[in-house]
């Protein structure tokens, strides 16, 4: 799957190129290519959270928002794990595809949330915990890696990044 | 709670579809065996509660994306 998942990430980039106006209540109307997505089960923590949206405040920046559309106060940073760690690679489980209706291959996307401590510099990034969104029916979810050398906090700024 | 005991090699049905098995006892440590079908999910629970709290920890810092996102410029221009 984790080829799979890559091609399909990539594909997305080409996918997708209608925007969508979206009405939060932290950022007011967003523009989002993506949509609001349905997470069905919430995720982890934040279980009765079911519908976000995609938010990139600067199209320059890899980084994007995670915000749910009711909560003003509930938002993550996002971004594109593969552009931090390149070898990044994993299996989606068959219960992890099946709820997220992967039979037919539809286009994916991948993310994972950045968590920042006091010091900016130590900023982390989640890569036991992706996020994963099958772009065609808007699902996400926010998967966990089964028998994964991952960690939930691996350095965002490390030696990967200052090749 | 349901509490009862098991020896190795026994096993327990939850509902009609997932068993776990006892497959051997060492000091205090018991090592499982779970047979379920593909769409049951089956996590070690400190696992789940690390995913939690790292979510947690990721939606309440305050920080600015701004200031992240300068920081992430810097490597590039130097």
């Amino acid at each position: 799957m984790s080829i799979y998942s890559f091609l399909f990430y990539l594909e997305e980039w080409g996918w997708a190129k209608t925007m969508a106006t979206i009405n939060t209540s932290r950022f007011g109307e967003v523009q989002t290519e993506q949509g609001v997505i349905s997470f069905p089960q919430g995720i982890p923590g934040f279980e009765d959270e079911h519908q976000f949206v995609i938010y990139q405040p600067d199209a320059d920046s890899p980084l994007s928002y995670l915000q749910s559309i009711h909560n003003e106060n509930l938002s993550f940073i996002i971004t594109d794990p593969f552009l931090f760690y390149k070898e990044y690679e994993f299996d989606l489980s068959a219960a992890d595809q099946d709820e997220l209706n992967l039979a037919d291959n539809p286009p994916l996307s991948v993310w994972s949330i950045i968590t920042v401590s006091e010091d900016i510099q130590q900023a982390t990034l989640n890569l036991l915990a992706p996020i994963i969104i099958n772009m065609r029916e808007k699902i996400g979810k926010q998967v966990i890696l089964q028998n994964s050398p991952y960690k939930t906090k691996h350095k965002l700024l490390g030696e990967e990044q200052s090749k | 709670m349901l509490v009862l005991a098991r020896k190795k090699d026994e096993s327990i049905m939850i509902g009609d579809n997932i068993e776990v098995v006892v497959l051997g006892i060492d000091g205090d440590m018991v090592r499982l065996g779970i047979k379920a079908s593909r769409d049951i999910q089956v996590y070690r629970k400190e696992i789940y509660a690390s995913i939690k709290q790292a979510n947690q920890e990721a939606s309440t810092s305050s920080i600015n994306i701004h200031a992240l996102n300068e920081l992430l410029g810097k490597p590039k221009n130097q």
